[in-house]
């Protein structure tokens, strides 16, 4: 059964994983060869 | 390039699934919204999985009941609904005292659920009504980020604000209250009206009318926003920023926002004769002012004609202004700004004025320590974000940095005001967040193109002699890692202290309570739902209960009984008298609850749990409530040298009054804690003054399994002999 501290664990999991995310989009947006920049 | 140089390996098949730039831009751009809207609806789940699917607190329940009966009734009924239960003998016409917005998403929701064939209760749908609004803030606080920076910033500032505490505090699942599509609402219209200023479009100011309708249909805060825009425009105007665009946007979005809002009930014709709409109405009129001078100005093109013509107009305007203003006022038409108004300018105005307001904890100034609870780093982040808008300042970033600052002030002076503040500090917060990641990823990206471009510049300007200096600094790119490295460390932290927070502060339902026992384990406390429950199933259908207003709406909700106060606070004398009642002594309160017809008493004591927010530690509030009214009842009457005592040493009229007695009946014979005496209050930590309590009037009726609420039957009047 999934509990309240499961809740927390993926909580932090996922959490953490977006800020991953962003940094790798900020990265991706940094590239010269991207058309936006 | 490792990764590229990685693919090129890679057999042919595989390497046709390498991305462009743009194609890796829109994959994580998209992975990472649909991951912050999950993430935003899940982090509000704790006490679900805790506890069950409940409806938390107080005034929730008041939404749950009508939402109940506008599902069941209709809207007609609904909007028409005279309460008989509540405010006895008064009653409530509570389709025109309610902001219906949130009642009839929920019933549009369940209705379109039905449709859809998912059979759920309309209890599950107001339970996760505000998760679901959460996560849908983080598409338009993404979308406005985009809207003022850029969408990177959209990115952070939908991550910040899909945990941010400050937001998370009124919106868990449970948590049915206005502000749970209230701040989606203010958001999406901040948002539609920035995108119509930085347009000029027609359609954009039209949506942001609706957005403001959806507003002022949800929450009394939309003051916030008719005070907020028309500010902004003036600080426009004031900067020398007036534009066409910004004249279209303000005036279709006001007129239209005003009209629709007029089909609010509760809010009436306030936009045309409250003291506090006045602002954006003088601002709508000084807009045509402007435009007449500029078209005057387009036709004489002559300087000093015009100059001339400015101050005459400029002196009839401000004239004209200053006496409809003044006439309005005297005559009544405009009625002055409200007590709740006054108390957000002047934090100190309710504690004098309006106990009322001040006695509800959540209307107290905010401390330090909650800023840093609520905001952690966007502490810090926010005046960081401030200066990056003030570098590179347009009418989008004006507004972020007005809307961040003034509702910083509010969440200074009311701490349930922190939850406006929320989204504007996330936005600001966001800015500089992704401006900082965004310098360092270049550094780190264009120093591995260096060579190139150093040699391809020959000719020796100044941008590449910049260049070729900056790109000599020793271990730039390190330390651009480094330093990346740090920010992401402080991010993370950041969506771990918001899953703390949220689990351990927030996700309390506060109808049941929780405590860790002797062993580590976790003991519940299920008392007010026993309490309500004992109503609901052992008083006639007809019974009137009295108790603090605080317990009203649970009372009508759960108990399914008249009640004589509650949460709406809507009229302070009646409230008064139940404070009075419970301040006098036995055979007073009695003459006032037969007045009131009332049945059954009901009373919070937390001295046997060690549950601090009982009828006790709230009783001052009601003595001075009762007194503010009735001056018969005086403060210092139940102070000893201004202290508040329950213990032998407690002012002879508090030891006596009805609340004294209710709370403490045959509690004097009881032993809470081992090596106390008996009656030793685990609240105030004290042994009590009167332990011999004998009630005359009322006779105790049923106690809570746990002594947390305590009801008394009022008994009849004595036959005349």
């Amino acid at each position: 059964m999934f509990d309240d501290q499961d809740l927390g664990f993926f909580a932090n999991f996922l959490g953490i994983f977006i800020f991953v995310l962003v940094m790798a989009y900020h990265f991706v947006m940094a590239d010269v060869k991207y058309e936006g920049n | 390039m490792a990764a590229a140089t990685a693919l090129d390996s890679l057999p042919a098949p595989l390497r046709s699934l390498r991305l462009k730039t743009k194609q890796q831009e829109l994959l994580l751009r998209v992975s990472a919204l649909a991951l912050i809207y999950v993430l935003a609806f899940v982090v509000r789940l704790f006490s679900v999985l805790r506890y069950e699917s409940m409806i938390h607190e107080f005034d929730p329940y008041f939404n749950y009941r009508t939402t109940l009966f506008l599902s069941d009734h209709g809207f007609s009924e609904f909007w028409n609904w005279f309460d008989f239960e509540s405010w006895y003998p008064l009653g409530r016409v509570v389709g025109g005292t309610l902001f219906p917005g949130l009642m009839v998403t929920a019933a549009l929701l369940h209705r379109l659920l039905r449709a859809l064939s998912l059979a759920v209760h309309i209890r599950e749908v107001c339970v996760l009504t505000a998760p679901f609004f959460a996560a849908n803030t983080t598409l338009v606080a993404y979308a406005f980020g985009r809207e003022i920076w850029d969408s990177g910033a959209g990115l952070v500032a939908a991550a910040l604000i899909a945990v941010c505490p400050g937001y998370i505090s009124r919106s868990v699942a449970g948590s049915y209250d206005n502000e749970g599509v209230a701040i989606f609402a203010l958001l999406l219209t901040f948002y539609l009206f920035v995108r119509a200023v930085n347009t000029g479009s027609l359609a954009w100011s039209l949506a942001s009318a609706f957005g403001y309708f959806y507003m002022v249909s949800a929450w009394g805060g939309y003051v916030f926003i008719i005070n907020l825009l028309p500010l902004y425009v003036l600080v426009l105007l004031v900067t020398g920023r007036y534009s066409q665009r910004l004249y279209v946007a303000y005036n279709s979005t006001y007129v239209l926002g005003m009209l629709l809002a007029m089909q609010i009930r509760f809010v009436g014709f306030q936009h045309v004769q409250s003291g506090e709409h006045m602002a954006a109405m003088g601002v709508f009129f000084l807009l045509q002012v402007f435009f007449f001078l500029d078209w005057v100005k387009y036709l004489l093109n002559d300087a000093k004609l015009f100059k001339s013509f400015l101050r005459i107009t400029l002196t009839c305007v401000i004239t004209v202004g200053t006496l409809a203003l003044g006439i309005g006022t005297a005559s009544g038409y405009i009625s002055p700004w409200t007590g709740r108004f006054y108390s957000l300018l002047d934090p100190t105005y309710a504690k004098d004025h309006i106990p009322i307001i001040a006695s509800v904890s959540e209307h107290q100034p905010t401390a330090w320590s909650s800023f840093m609870f609520d905001f952690h780093i966007l502490l810090f982040l926010f005046p960081a974000g401030l200066y990056f808008c003030f570098k590179r300042l347009s009418d989008a970033t004006i507004f972020i940095v007005m809307y961040g600052l003034t509702s910083m002030y509010f969440a200074g002076v009311m701490v349930r005001l922190i939850l406006v503040a929320a989204p504007a500090v996330c936005l600001i917060s966001a800015i500089a967040a992704s401006a900082t990641i965004k310098n360092l990823t270049t550094l780190i990206r264009t120093k591995s193109k260096s060579p190139q471009t150093v040699s391809g510049k020959s000719s020796g300007s100044k941008a590449a002699a910049k260049g070729a200096v900056d790109q000599s600094l020793p271990f730039q790119q390190n330390v651009a890692i480094a330093l990346l490295l740090g920010a992401f460390y402080l991010l993370s932290r950041y969506a771990v202290h918001c899953t703390w927070v949220t689990s351990e502060a927030y996700s309390s339902p506060s109808i049941v309570l929780a405590a860790r026992g002797h062993n580590g384990g976790r003991v519940i406390f299920d008392d007010y739902r026993e309490a309500y429950y004992w109503l609901r199933q052992n008083t006639p259908s007809d019974a009137k209960i009295m108790s603090w207003w605080d317990y009203g709406y649970q009372i009508t909700a759960m108990g399914n009984r008249t009640v004589i106060v509650d949460n709406n606070t809507w009229n302070n004398t009646h409230i008064a008298t139940v404070g009075r009642a419970m301040s006098s002594y036995e055979d007073e309160a009695y003459e006032i609850m037969q007045s009131l017809d009332v049945n059954y008493v009901l009373v919070v004591f937390g001295g046997v749990t060690g549950y601090s927010s009982d009828d006790i530690n709230k009783f001052l509030w009601m003595v001075r409530i009762g007194g503010g009214v009735f001056p018969v009842i005086k403060e210092p009457d139940y102070l000893v040298n201004g202290e508040y005592r329950v213990d032998k040493g407690a002012a002879p009229k508090m030891l006596n009054c009805l609340m004294y007695k209710l709370c403490y009946y045959r509690f004097g014979e009881l032993t809470t804690e081992y090596g106390k005496p008996p009656g030793y209050d685990r609240v105030r930590g004290v042994e009590i003054g009167n332990k011999d309590i004998k009630l005359e009037y009322l006779e105790e009726a049923f106690t809570t399994s746990n002594w947390i609420v305590r009801i008394y039957k009022v008994k009849p009047p004595k036959n005349r002999s």
